[in-house]
């Protein structure tokens, strides 16, 4: 095992790599009386096309995320399930654009939670019938987030930023989408992509180290697993023109929403590490829209926005700013921003405070399991590794490159949404 | 950890030290009993209270002095809890031992001058502000039903709570927010701190005395009393059962199910509703999740939840508004499901175990141990370990009896109308 240590906060990483080339990440702490212990797997909605060899795989959007209900089917695996409750765990999953993680909350016996974790992850049982059955449930969810105003926004946006992205699809496809879903796609996905060297195991609690790389050892030797060749993704050629520049989406609102966005190259800035460009971005985007700013304190009181937030997002080569703003006076907000974002700027005294916040932040990262968890996960299926020094990062971080990121950012590839009554 | 609990004349003291986490909270507590004309001042004031103040008289001037501290959080809040209603005032700052002894003085500095030195000139609240917040907060009450979730939470809680402070939402009638002055918010504002109320301050953390001396100039300032206060409701209800469905444009309708909770024991409601609840809703094989969403498909969410004050079970779904009938019936029969035996036993030891890991999650959660403190003020409440002991004494009987002491009060939907 190779032993890593985050800075500043002393917390240790123990992880190890296994001949079938699953990734182990151990995080052993005695702060808590609970365990959290997850499977994920480097595969998620953004894989829209793949190839394998010489087969070419065009993926159903919604797939990722209807595998990771069919996995984590216990009320189809009664063994399992009972096992689990007997436990007193909580079993959960998630499925991002990147990653689908299966996790188990508990606090008894993490030696078993482990082994059934591994046994949900390893012991699918995808056919006909339990899909048409999801269907509904799935449905239902698919609902659930088109009432959620903020999130089918953004879906809107993406469409009309881009052309053909993945990022056009939600993580859970449409109606349409998953109707179109059979057990014969997921299990080939389930095949390609749930390979040994394309999964890592993390756990967190208070643990014994050998006893646990031991079970995952063990278990592995039983599956005799080999590492396989991982699909490669086939990306969406994407242009940087805005695919819809302008669009008014009727919603019966009492605050109209704005959403304001610019897309660009990200290779225009020659940063290579995305999340040290999109903390530069966003050290900016918080000095000039922040309730710190001035045109904050300027557009609330001038009753142009409610409220206001803004994002950095990186798709394969493109990035892109956005703005979302709850106001009464859609067309007065979007007059001004669109010159306003041109007049973006930062002092140096503005910039070392965005890095005090950005400090505290990370030293309450580590106060919780779950977030540590989660933070290794994204950085695995984003990144494919981990930072530990990202504390450095942070404060070596220059004003003077924020100030070129700044005199970089392209504006005139614009995208507008707005709700109307 | 370790706690502490000392008695001043105007205020209580609740300390918890704890190295468990990073930082430290203070949270000051002002309760009385509710009284439904405060709530158009409880919101409009926090926020004025937290937007600027005579120093940082500019929103920019309080976050930069704010993100200057290490991103130190203050907030405000008003809340209704049972027959009581409450401001609490808190803050989160990184533990002080991080940085020198100037760190710690300059935070109490920034919490004495948002509690005590608002933005007030002759006798009001600065306008300019008041009436951006003003008109903010009107425009946000008629936002409520753009968020189905939360409008469907507030309109069954006035439906199922009709006649008792747990049928208002902290949210006000535009007409009564209407009407308020920022002299008459001032005014308001001059009650919190004059003996009106009882005052609980909670500190949690790494903390020593120099720590608490340092904090002095904030103690000195308040003025509480000792008043006994309640939680609990006692509340007659009509036998009646209400049903009604709201119509707006959704995709998805939320479905809440109420029932009244009659004449528990302590026990009843602190140790056996636990596990009923459990068993009926929030543990992974819950016989609503497996009834209506596994064997049935008819939702994505759905799970029950209990409240103690105003005694009362409900069971929340979102489904598709052509599955109402079924849903209920469904519900329905869940709940009857309680009273058999077989499909307790399956579920009774798991239950209590998921509950046990549930139980865990407060040694992890630095508010719910400052809330847990406040709230044993105003009602009885065991420690973590006691309920521990006596929730794993519960019987299958004690659970399976409880339906003699449930009843069905309310059924309400929010249709989507889509």
């Amino acid at each position: 095992m190779i032993k890593k240590t985050f800075e500043k906060v002393n917390e240790d990483l123990y992880t190890e790599k296994l001949k079938n080339g699953i990734e182990v990440y151990l995080y052993k702490t005695d702060k808590t009386k609970n365990f959290y212990i997850t499977i994920s797997v480097k595969y998620g909605a953004y894989v829209t096309k793949y190839k394998v060899g010489k087969r070419v795989v065009e993926v159903i959007p919604g797939s990722a995320h209807f595998l990771e209900h069919k996995v984590m089917a216990l009320s189809e695996n009664p063994e399992i399930s009972k096992r689990i409750n007997d436990l007193g765990s909580l079993a959960n999953a998630w499925t991002s654009y990147y990653g689908t993680n299966y996790n188990i909350f508990g606090s008894i016996n993490l030696i078993e939670n482990l082994k059934l974790l591994l046994d949900i992850f390893y012991n699918t049982d995808i056919n006909e019938k339990n899909v048409e059955e999801e269907k509904g449930i799935i449905g239902e969810e698919i609902d659930m987030y088109k009432d959620k105003i903020d999130g089918l926004l953004s879906e809107y946006l993406n469409k009309n930023l881009f052309t053909n992205s993945y990022i056009r699809n939600t993580v859970v496809g449409e109606r349409s989408d998953i109707e179109k879903i059979t057990a014969k796609s997921l299990n080939q996905i389930y095949s390609d992509y749930y390979v040994p060297n394309n999964t890592f195991i993390t756990v967190c609690g208070n643990f014994d180290i050998d006893e646990v790389m031991d079970v995952i050892n063990n278990y592995m030797d039983k599956l005799n697993l080999k590492p396989k060749t991982i699909p490669t993704r086939i990306k969406d050629k994407e242009k940087l023109e805005v695919n819809v520049p302008y669009e008014e989406i009727t919603k019966d609102l009492e605050a109209n929403r704005v959403k304001y966005a610019i897309k660009m190259d990200k290779r225009i800035f020659g940063i290579k590490d995305d999340n040290i460009l999109k903390d530069y971005l966003i050290a900016i985007l918080s000095s000039n829209f922040s309730p710190s700013s001035k045109l904050y304190e300027k557009y609330r009181l001038k009753e142009l926005m409610l409220s206001i937030s803004y994002n950095v997002y990186t798709i394969d080569d493109i990035l892109i700013i956005s703005l979302t703003s709850i106001t009464k006076n859609p067309d007065e907000f979007i007059k001004n921003i669109k010159k306003d974002i041109r007049k973006l700027k930062i002092t140096k005294i503005e910039f070392e405070r965005k890095k005090k916040k950005y400090i505290r932040n990370y030293l309450l990262d580590f106060d919780n399991i779950e977030d540590i968890e989660y933070n290794i996960a994204l950085s695995l299926m984003i990144d494919g590794k981990i930072n530990y020094h990202e504390f450095s990062d942070c404060i070596n971080a220059k004003y003077e490159e924020a100030l070129r990121v700044l005199s970089l950012i392209n504006y005139d590839n614009e995208c507008i949404i707005k709700t109307i009554k | 950890m370790e706690y502490k609990k000392i008695k001043e004349k105007d205020y209580t003291l609740h300390i918890i030290n704890s190295n468990r986490f990073k930082s430290v909270s203070i949270v000051i507590f002002l309760t009385k009993k509710f009284n439904k004309k405060d709530i158009p001042y409880g919101r409009l004031l926090t926020q004025n209270m937290f937007y600027t103040s005579k120093k940082y008289n500019t929103k920019s001037k309080v976050v930069s002095a704010v993100e200057d501290l290490y991103g130190i959080r203050g907030s405000g809040s008003y809340g209704i809890t049972g027959e009581c209603e409450s401001f609490v005032f808190s803050l989160d700052l990184l533990n002080p031992k991080y940085f020198d002894k100037s760190y710690l003085k300059k935070v109490v500095k920034y919490f004495y001058e948002t509690l005590f030195n608002p933005n007030v000139e002759d006798g009001h609240f600065n306008d300019e502000y008041f009436n951006m917040l003003k008109k903010e907060m009107i425009s946000s009450i008629k936002s409520l039903k753009d968020n189905p979730r939360t409008y469907a939470s507030i309109n069954y809680n006035s439906i199922m709570y009709k006649g008792t402070p747990s049928e208002y939402s902290v949210y006000p009638n535009i007409e009564d927010i209407e009407k308020i002055s920022s002299s008459e918010l001032y005014e308001f504002y001059k009650t919190l701190f004059n003996g009106e109320y009882k005052v609980d301050v909670a500190i949690h953390g790494e903390v020593d005395d120099d720590f608490i001396k340092e904090l002095s100039p904030i103690l000195k300032r308040l003025k509480g009393n000792n008043n006994k206060l309640h939680f609990a409701i006692n509340h007659k209800y009509s036998d009646k059962v209400i049903n009604k469905i709201d119509v707006l444009p959704f995709n998805q309708s939320r479905l809440y199910i109420g029932y009244r909770l009659n004449d528990l024991s302590f026990h009843e409601m602190n140790h056996v509703l636990r596990v009923y609840n459990t068993i009926l809703g929030t543990m992974n094989d819950s016989i609503l999740f497996n009834i209506v969403r596994e064997e049935n498909s008819l939702c994505y969410t759905i799970g029950s939840y209990y409240s103690k004050y105003n005694p009362s079970l409900t069971v929340y779904a979102g489904i598709n508004k052509k599955n109402y009938e079924k849903t209920v019936e469904l519900i329905k029969k869940c709940v009857e499901d309680m009273k058999d035996r077989k499909k307790i036993e399956k579920l009774f030891e798991s239950a209590k175990k998921t509950i046990n890991t549930y139980l865990n999650n407060y040694y992890d959660d630095l508010t719910l141990q400052v809330d847990t403190y406040y709230n044993k003020e105003f009602e009885e409440i065991e420690d973590v370990e006691t309920a521990r002991e006596n929730i794993n004494k519960v019987t299958i009987d004690e659970v399976i009896k409880l339906n003699d002491k449930i009843s069905l009060s309310t059924i309400y939907m929010m249709k989507g109308d889509n």
